[in-house]
């Protein structure tokens, strides 16, 4: 196991070096330099500009101190703010997006495993289809017009809770919520498949008539075995929750990351969508390796699979 | 079905929130920190000055030298004050100035300084602090984006051009700090709107010794920065918002009446509207969609704004090049309309470059008034121009592609118009190339492009600002057109000493600009939100910074 | 039930009509695999009515802009934001089709249409008939949702099945080929491919190609590979079984639930993800629509002229629900498991 790891982790950095260089060439073929049309700025001005951040250098030159500063950590200074970081907008926008989506994926997923698991136990009863018709709703509805609809309707109709802003924990509660819909929804329809098709099978008619209680087979033999699917999508799902909605974001006023790349985009402002992709990219190889990892503890057998390779 | 609907959310909001205060409390005592301003101070018999505003974006600069935008304008414009502010007629009232005087032709201007204008740490604010920002500005170090606004300043262009024997010598520059309280400017030639440019960001003074103990940390945090304006930071969340607090050390503070000023980022419209109507801000902007809403909403206001939208008509392209093609297209599509029902925000249509009510002519005159309208919509004329043009071309259709911004406006804007054009133009096909903000810029100054969705708002309160924009092979000209006679009236205008002359030279050109058609004017710009009847006292301002805070106050809230 | 107490008498039993040959015999009709799956789906109510549903709207967004004499982009800012008129229906006053707005003023009356102009679903900001751009929408979004469903069944259950199925060190390679894949954000990848291509349809359609079929791959190689040492597996290619026969015969099925949920779940992504670079402005160019961007323009007037959003997001409700009951009435039909 160990060694499978070590040998993980080498083939992760691999893959960020890989990562870092599609990225860095895709950035360059991005017509506009970020200065090239700054409206005032003149000829020799913008020289200079050019000069400060080393885009008067030819690409491979480019590419090699960009590569010696990520190995140290430095991701560079953002076009945008004067004298501001990368690293500082990194960290400052991460915390509230992570934040909102830790919590809506924390939500989402306990909620969508219990509307999974009572739907599956009571196949064909009301239940079911009331959990299933609420998540095919979760999942029809736009983010947009449902954080929209809530907003209107609990934060300024009823006044129960903050409009926007992001100051104490009353605030998160309609973002997450907002963010947790399609989570509670997919969780839910997965696991109550996944639910339907163990509870079939003939090792929990075997567990039963062996005399273990219900319950015990649930948890213990349906739960479990079910949390396959649901943990590969779970891998991306907190990925794309904790690295910020631009949506969400937008409509509750977090200061987020998620906004703030998609506007680096829009500005050219390379050193903020390289160090950005570069961490979604760190993050999503981290979470790969730890849903592989998860599913030898979860699914025995695919252990025993992994490591003859 | 509404009923259980929102018990089961009520159910679900309620786990929620119960999950959530028990996993960060560490956040608590930020908590509600909005809602503070307007319950806790009401034993005192006046109300509370606190204002709560929105804001669209984060500040990008807080370096006066290096701000460029229309959010560092007008922060810095709240929290630093230059020689002269602008007051709510958009006149320059004294800010560190205390009185100026000019020599015979207008060229030397003396400034008195308030021996009480202090810095936010106590110490006054003197003569070598402007001599210093402003040479910093100057300096090829500084990339100052503004820097050319200085221009007016005797040396200021020599100082800012690569291979001028002056480049870079900023002590060259017509400044000099006669003594503490007593500053002297020449300038090359006299610009009237001189005294209204003081008031502009890259005028204000910075203490040379703070800047360099900061060094470059300088300005980037609320604490990294001297403050001499009505107001400083008291706080700055970065992408969160930011916190004005009333300048105990500000000269004229019996004047300044709010205590506080609660700045917040949000970029969502219908975010804004619902922020207005539960009380959490007291002023938001509108967009077309929420203007109808509120249409009859007392609390709505519609300003003018001196920013005018025109299409660039690109004369690269060969159809564009042919005066008839420009005119027909100007006169085939309907302003008015377009203004009432996609803008629906207080803008008129243009048939003009230099927005009304910017500037007016040494006779007290506005140079719109004096210049009138040019072009009309007229569908019978454009199709006659057009069959003319398509004739001198020898072509019998033509394709053309409109460069536009992404944004939700402009696009409705762009599919408005190809409309128009297609139905009132026999044989014209407009494509539609909207793009992200920096790609548009690249694409038009680059040329590669048929006509493009533009706007300029002005820089200094003179036709010049917009005027200057067109010369041959201008920085902003962008579209290949060149006129000899138009060149020669800016050049001579700008050098002219005589003011009625320099202005009949301005009127003159923009007249030459329209017999070209070089552009098709759109419109100027109008601005609509709300705002609750109990703030009193904004000024607004036609240029540099939108907006002063500190003639503003709060009555009749409670 | 207490059986104990009921006598048991010999007239109750009857001597069994043993024969042997009989017992061979197969008494129901040989069905085939696909047979009997379509004879259960049938019996499935609600995902009769998905099919239904999703044929009707199919057919519907073709025929429908042509009942309309207006284009896609005929603009006439005179008739702009009128309220939905049906003729022959205002009387009823629930249905809100007798262009009236919500302010209780007949629009068509106060903007002096003529009375042979009525819009079904009303007009937007440029006095374009929203009954055509509704229907034309459709059938944009759901050309993105089928094109999006045929990439994730061709290109990710083939990548996720070889990678799983043989495993070792080509799963290596080509799980370290994904992560490169999903590592780079498709909102750069779309980008360049507006800046390139133009922005449009076929943009969109190649950042789905590109990043789309993921999501599907992997859940594939989960299951396969969970799959693949399990004792049936295990034992018919103990019987000599060719990796072909394995594949189709065992691996497949048994994956098939899994795929066509995930199916389902591709296709309202996929139209919100374009439904997302509309909001953001990357998605399909004007004067085209789909409804993920009329739901995204007319959501900011919801409260002043709700026809604009109210149309688009039921007819997008009626499609994802629908195609979440066929695919819940397909898994349980193409499951070998319910077969019995």
């Amino acid at each position: 196991m160990l060694r499978y790891i070590t040998k993980r982790v080498f083939a992760m950095l691999l893959t960020l070096l890989i990562i870092a260089t599609i990225t860095f060439f895709l950035m360059k073929l991005l017509p506009g330099s970020p200065f090239n049309n700054q409206e005032k700025l003149s000829e020799s001005q913008r020289y200079a500009l050019n000069e400060k951040y080393g885009l008067n250098d030819p690409v491979p030159v480019q590419y090699i101190n960009y590569l010696g500063k990520l190995a140290q950590g430095d991701l560079g200074y953002t076009f945008q703010f004067d004298g501001r970081t990368v690293n500082s907008m990194i960290v400052n926008g991460m915390g509230p997006s992570a934040t909102v989506g830790f919590e809506a994926l924390l939500f989402g997923t306990l909620v969508g495993l219990v509307l999974g698991i009572v739907a599956a136990l009571r196949h064909n009863s009301f239940i079911d289809y009331g959990a299933m018709i609420l998540a095919v709703f979760g999942i029809a509805i736009p983010s947009f017009v449902f954080a929209g609809l809530l907003q209107y309707y609990v934060g300024v109709k009823l006044e129960w809770l903050p409009v926007a802003f992001w100051n104490g924990p009353e605030y998160h509660i309609l973002p997450a919520f907002s963010l947790s819909v399609g989570v509670i929804a997919t969780v839910a329809r997965f696991m109550r498949t996944e639910m339907l098709e163990i509870l079939g099978t003939d090792y929990i008619l075997m567990a039963r008539s062996k005399g273990i209680s219900k319950n015990a087979v649930i948890i213990k033999h349906c739960v479990r075995n079910s949390m396959i699917p649901i943990i590969t999508i779970l891998g991306p799902m907190a990925i794309a929750l904790i690295t910020g909605s631009l949506v969400i974001e937008n409509i509750f006023a977090i200061p987020g990351i998620g906004e703030q790349f998609v506007k680096s985009i829009n500005l050219n402002d390379y050193p903020v969508i390289m160090g950005t992709t570069l961490f979604y990219s760190f993050l999503i190889v981290v979470i790969i390796l730890i849903v592989d990892i998860l599913y030898g503890i979860i699914d025995p057998r695919i252990r025993v699979a992994g490591g003859k390779s | 079905m509404k009923k259980s609907k929102w018990s089961l959310l009520l159910t679900l909001v309620l786990a929620l929130s119960m999950f959530l205060a028990a996993c960060s409390g560490g956040e608590k005592e930020k908590a509600g920190d909005s809602k503070d301003g307007e319950g806790t101070t009401s034993e005192k018999p006046a109300e509370p000055q606190v204002l709560n505003i929105l804001d669209g974006e984060e500040i990008p600069s807080m370096d006066s030298s290096l701000a460029t935008d229309a959010v560092s304008f007008e922060v810095l414009n709240n929290v630093m004050e230059g020689l002269y502010r602008l007051d709510k007629d958009n006149k320059p009232t004294p800010g560190v100035a205390l009185s100026h005087e000019t020599n015979e032709d207008g060229t030397v201007y003396t400034f008195k300084l308030n021996p009480e204008a202090k810095w936010s740490d106590g110490s006054q604010v003197t003569a070598k602090d402007f001599v210093y920002s402003w040479r910093k500005a100057l300096h090829p170090d500084t990339l100052s984006e503004y820097a050319y606004i200085m221009g007016p300043i005797k040396n200021a262009n020599a100082i800012q051009t690569d291979g001028d024997p002056l480049y870079g010598k900023v002590e060259e520059l017509g400044v000099k700090a006669v003594d503490d309280t007593t500053l002297e400017v020449t300038l090359e030639a006299p610009a009237p709107y001189f005294l209204g440019l003081t008031g502009f960001a890259t005028f204000y003074p910075q203490k040379e010794e703070y800047v360099k103990s900061q060094a470059d940390k300088y300005a980037l945090e609320a604490n990294t920065l001297l403050y001499n304006g009505p107001f400083v930071l008291n706080e700055w969340k970065h992408n969160e918002g930011w916190q004005y607090k009333k300048n105990d050390q500000y000269w004229d503070k019996e004047n300044v009446k709010l205590d506080e000023i609660n700045v917040k980022i949000v970029k969502d419209q219908a975010t804004m509207v619902n922020l207005y109507e539960t009380g959490q801000t007291d002023i938001t902007g509108l967009s077309m969609e929420y203007v109808d809403q509120y249409k009859d909403n007392e609390d709505l206001y519609t300003r003018g704004e001196a920013t005018v939208f025109f299409l660039r008509l690109n004369q690269k392209s060969e159809a564009l090049k042919n005066a008839n093609i420009r005119k027909a297209i100007d006169m085939a599509y309907d302003k008015q309309s377009m203004v009432d029902v996609l803008l629906n925000n207080g803008s008129v249509p243009a048939y003009y470059l230099v927005p009304s009510d910017l500037a007016s002519s040494p006779d007290k005159e506005d140079f719109r008034k004096t210049n009138g309208n040019f072009g009309e919509y007229n569908v019978e004329k454009a199709k006659e121009l057009w069959a003319a043009g398509l004739k001198e071309l020898g072509k019998d259709s033509v394709e053309l592609e409109l460069l536009n911004y992404d944004s939700d406006g402009a696009k409705k804007m762009g599919e408005f118009f190809k409309n128009q054009l297609e139905k009132n133009l026999p044989g014209i096909k407009v494509n539609i190339k909207a793009q992200p903000f920096k790609q548009k810029l690249e694409l038009e100054s680059k040329g590669e492009y048929d006509f493009s969705y533009a706007g300029w708002g002005p820089d200094y309160q003179d036709p010049m600002t917009f005027l200057d924009m067109f010369v041959t092979d201008g920085a902003h000209n962008q579209m290949a057109y060149s006129n000899p006679e138009y060149d020669k009236l800016i050049n001579d205008a700008k050098k002219e000493m005589d003011q009625k002359k320099r202005w009949e030279m301005m009127l003159e050109a923009e007249k030459v600009l329209f017999e070209d058609q070089a552009i098709s004017p759109l419109y100027q710009r109008g601005v609509t939100g709300l705002q609750k009847p109990y703030v009193k006292g904004l000024a607004h301002h036609l240029f540099g910074a939108d907006v002063s805070y500190k003639w503003a106050y709060i009555e009749g809230k409670q | 039930m207490s059986m104990s107490e009921r006598k048991l008498t010999p007239d109750l039993f009857r001597p069994a009509n043993l024969d042997s040959g009989k017992s061979e015999e197969i008494s129901k009709p040989s069905l085939s695999f696909w047979q009997d799956a379509f004879r259960r789906l049938r019996k499935n109510k609600g995902a009769m009515i998905g099919l239904f549903a999703i044929v009707f709207i199919i057919v519907f967004s073709l025929i429908a802009p042509s009942l309309s004499k207006y284009g896609m982009d005929d603009q006439e800012l005179m008739r702009a934001n009128l309220p939905p008129k049906i003729p022959g229906l205002e009387k009823v006053g629930f249905l809100g089709v007798d262009g009236v707005d919500i302010r209780g003023v007949d629009q068509y009356e106060m903007k002096n249409v003529p009375k042979d102009q009525n819009f079904w679903f009303g007009t937007d900001t440029l006095g374009r008939d929203q009954w055509v751009r509704v229907w034309k929408g459709t059938q944009i979004s759901l050309y993105i949702a089928f094109l999006a469903a045929t990439i994730d069944l061709i290109v990710g259950v083939a990548y996720g099945g070889i990678s799983a199925f043989y495993g070792g060190r080509l799963d290596n390679v080509m799980q370290r080929i994904v992560e490169v894949l999903v590592g780079i954000p498709n909102l750069v990848v779309i980008i360049l491919f507006i800046i390139i291509l133009d922005p449009g349809i076929l943009s969109i359609t190649l950042a789905l190609v590109i990043t789309g079929w993921i999501g599907m791959s992997r859940i594939v190689r989960a299951q396969i590979l969970s799959l693949k040492s399990r004792e049936f597996v295990l034992a018919s290619k103990t019987l000599g079984s060719s990796n072909g026969r394995l594949i189709t015969k065992h691996l497949l099925p048994n994956t098939l639930g899994a795929i066509i949920i995930t199916s389902t779940f591709t296709i309202p992504g996929a139209i919100f993800f374009e439904a997302f670079l509309s909001f953001i402005g990357l998605g399909i160019q004007p004067p085209t629509a789909s409804l993920g961007a009329l739901i995204s323009d007319g959501f900011r007037s919801l409260r002043i002229y709700p026809h604009l959003a109210i149309y688009p997001a039921s007819i997008m409700c009626i499609l994802m629900i629908s195609f979440n009951l066929l695919g819940d009435g397909l898994r349980d039909a193409l499951d070998p498991k319910m077969r019995r």
